[in-house]
């Protein structure tokens, strides 16, 4: 921070959360404790179950707020400096037009974090106020083993285990993925058997319903030369089951079985298996391990290879780990947000960082656009074609787009540390560092384009 | 800051704006102005509306990207930072943050300016208290009237001590007393060395505050010069005089007419309505005290 330009830096900061913060903070206090009033007004099963309840709306809704204020707030007070000619007064003075940037977008961060802030602990003196202090101390999961078996066909038809990979996600989704159905030799179609034979056990029984769903990804042929390309276009649930604490009895075995068509053009390829394991009524957060000595991202044998289970509650680390996720999405927003409104009007940039903000969110989305994209431009028909024609141009295109989007854009869903401190597992702080270490080359690239936007703009004096 | 150069030296500058879906439309605004200002002098900026006052104050403050030409302030460019230390600006507009106090948007501007904390709390108090708003001085710019507002422009052009003062439209909405103590805090200046350029419509009162102007007319200098040559016209007179009865009057005209003059007019002299203004406020003891302030809760859009 040397030279003349920047030394009004923390002035302008200073100045952004004195005129907005109040605002804002009052806002995130009505959201905070109406996201309290609903979850504990939810009837629970489970002790403590509303306490709960309130805690992962208030989070979500803290989230949300958090990214929405950065990114108002980065577009807003950047856009109305410029509008009401207020800039020609600031850029009088010694400070150069960097800094009027950085520090509408460290104002936007700083009102965000405390944003965050207010509605944490007002959500945390709703629930005290409210009796549920004692409940805080009981948020863990129940369920203690969760084991499943998932069989694929081999090329006689027989069944056999498919050797799962332990690409494992935590959070309210227990996700498996197999690989390795196997194809039938020197032809394009390939049929496969899938069994799953999940089973649960619970103590002091279960929160909730418990749905399991086994999805198949297909992988067409690639193209030639490039068979990193041309991937997954059809998801099929094959089997769903729910049960209900009370009406089923735990553990639960289950079955199912699903065959398939063709695979498209050429050899056909690895075949995923996904096995989806969630708890939607109560949110339940998993934590999921693999068997002793297996680790993460390597195939493993199929069988008891997840355990789900109680765990030890970490408060202090958890709340940092959330408050500096959050920041990390908003320093992100925000800095989306003063770029747009460098360039754009105000509330243009303010809706484009709010979109681009729910992409990073959810990655997931955009490669699902991208893949249904490839399979519009292929065929209208879920099932794949022994001769698929050439995707449409236009399908190409929106498919590369889409693909270059989630590509560039960060994933602030991995800043997300509410699962794991409602577990109550205990967060890292070094992975929280890494995972804000990812966004900084995110971030220099908006500050350089931003600054390259803004340099040469002409800022109107009246 | 080169020690040798003018205040403000403006060469050839030309400004165009582009608009429109393709950007073809282009406005010309400035085509080819050139002025020049030396240290210690108030030069008034003139011209019709759309003459480019507004638009050759960007560029001189480096918010304008100059289409062509050359502008310096002190021989430094106006666009890197460090040059505009030396720069005082009121905007023709009052755009303050209207969440701070007199005080406290004062040392903003200060600590923008560089200032260390002490300094600025030092010399917002006593600009406070130079432009009578001592007494609001703790009230938010959001309920400030226009005229306070202009004096708080002031007051923040000011707080830097620059040496160079850029006054867009600085007595738009004051009333005469402040107009009276706006010439006075440019007398002053002047005083002390500053150069002050001020864009005005209030072509009375720059006669009386300017050494020199430049007149802009569609982009261009019409008319540039020190006053006392741009205005002397002939060998022609003006005399005031008090206290003659008529005879007295004819006989000044045979004197008049006997010495090869001619009287061309003669009117009762009258006060001016501004001089009556001021000598009621004086008689009821306001010119000491704090303007009066709006009610409460009447927001401005500061």
């Amino acid at each position: 921070m040397r030279g003349a330009g920047w030394r009004g830096l923390t002035v302008v900061v200073r100045l952004v959360v004195r005129e907005h913060a109040a605002g804002y903070c009052m806002l995130g206090m009505v959201v905070a404790l109406g996201a309290a009033a609903v979850g504990l007004g939810t009837p629970q099963l489970e002790p403590g179950g509303e306490a709960r309840l309130a805690l992962v709306y208030g989070l979500g809704a803290t989230e949300l707020l958090v990214v929405l204020a950065a990114a108002l707030l980065g577009a807003l007070s950047l856009g109305t400096t410029l509008r009401r000619r207020r800039a020609a007064a600031l850029l009088a003075r010694p400070l150069g037009r960097a800094a009027l940037l950085a520090g509408h977008a460290l104002g936007a961060l700083c009102v965000a974090a405390l944003v965050a802030l207010v509605a944490g602990a007002t959500l945390l003196g709703a629930l005290l106020a409210s009796g549920h202090g004692r409940a805080l101390g009981a948020l863990v999961p129940r369920v203690e083993h969760l084991p499943a078996e998932v069989l694929v066909g081999d090329r006689e038809g027989r069944p056999v285990p498919a050797p799962p990979a332990f690409a494992l996600q935590s959070g309210e989704n227990a996700l498996w993925r197999f690989r390795g159905i196997p194809p039938a030799a020197g032809r394009t179609a390939a049929a496969w058997l899938l069994q799953v034979a999940p089973a649960y056990a619970a103590r002091e029984g279960f929160p909730g319903a418990v749905e399991v769903a086994l999805a198949v990804r297909m992988r067409p042929a690639p193209p030639p030369g490039d068979p990193d390309r041309g991937w997954v276009h059809s998801r099929h649930v094959l089997w769903c089951g729910r049960g209900q604490p009370g009406l089923l009895a735990l553990p639960m075995p289950g079955a199912a079985s699903g065959h398939g068509g063709e695979t498209g053009a050429g050899p056909p390829h690895d075949i995923e298996v996904l096995l989806e394991v969630r708890t939607p009524d109560s949110m339940l957060a998993f934590e999921l391990q693999p068997p002793a000595g297996q680790p993460v991202g390597e195939q493993g044998p199929n069988s008891g290879m997840v355990t789900v289970r109680g765990a030890e509650r970490s408060p202090a680390a958890g709340l940092v780990a959330l408050g500096v996720g959050r920041l990390g999405a908003g320093a992100v927003v925000a800095a989306l947000g003063v770029l747009g409104a460098a360039v754009v009007r105000e509330w243009t940039a303010a809706l484009a960082a709010l979109v681009l903000a729910a992409l990073a969110r959810f990655p997931e989305l955009v490669r699902t656009f991208a893949l249904s994209v490839q399979a519009l431009g292929t065929h209208a028909h879920p099932e794949p074609l022994a001769s698929a024609p050439a995707p449409a141009w236009w399908a190409v295109a929106l498919q590369r787009l889409a693909e270059g989007v989630a590509g560039v854009l960060p994933e602030l869903g991995r800043l997300d540390w509410s699962g794991a401190v409602l577990a109550g597992r205990p967060v890292a702080l070094a992975a929280v560092a890494r995972e804000l270490a990812a966004l900084l080359p995110f971030l220099g690239g908006i500050a350089v384009l931003a600054w390259g936007a803004f340099i040469r703009r002409d800022v109107r004096a009246a | 800051m080169d020690e040798g150069a003018a205040a403000i030296e403006v060469e050839g500058l030309h400004k165009h704006f582009r608009s429109g879906l393709l950007r073809r439309r282009v406005h010309r605004a400035l085509a080819g102005v050139s002025f020049r200002v030396e240290r210690g002098q108030v030069v008034g900026l003139i011209g019709p509306n759309g003459g480019g006052k507004t638009t050759t104050f960007g560029c001189l403050l480096g918010l304008l990207r100059p289409s062509a030409g050359r502008v310096r302030l002190f021989g430094e460019c106006p666009r890197r930072p460090a040059t505009r230390r030396c720069l005082g600006y009121l905007p023709e507009t009052s755009p303050f943050p209207g969440v701070l106090t007199a005080r406290q948007g004062l040392e903003f501007y200060g600590a923008l300016a560089g200032l260390p904390r002490r300094e600025r709390r030092r010399r917002a108090a006593a600009l406070l208290a130079r432009l009578g708003l001592a007494a609001a001085a703790d009230r938010r710019l959001a309920v400030f009237s226009k005229g306070m507002l202009r004096r708080f422009g002031l007051a923040q052009a000011l707080i830097a001590a620059p040496p160079l003062l850029l006054l867009d439209e600085p007595a738009s909405g004051l009333d005469p007393l402040g107009a009276r103590e706006l010439a006075a805090v440019i007398a002053e200046e002047r005083a002390r060395g500053t150069t002050v350029l001020l864009a005005s419509h209030e072509l009375a009162a720059l006669e009386s505050l300017c050494d020199a102007i430049v007149l802009l007319h569609q982009g261009r200098v019409l008319l540039e010069g020190a006053l006392p040559q741009l205005l002397a016209s002939g060998s022609g007179v003006r005399l005031e005089v008090e206290g003659l009865d008529a005879p007295a009057l004819a006989a000044l005209r045979q004197w008049i007419g006997a010495h090869g003059g001619r009287l061309t007019a003669v009117e009762p002299r009258r006060e001016r309505l501004g001089e009556l203004f001021l000598r009621a406020l004086e008689r009821a003891g306001a010119g000491a005290q704090a303007p009066v302030l709006p009610a409460r809760g009447t927001e401005h859009g500061a």
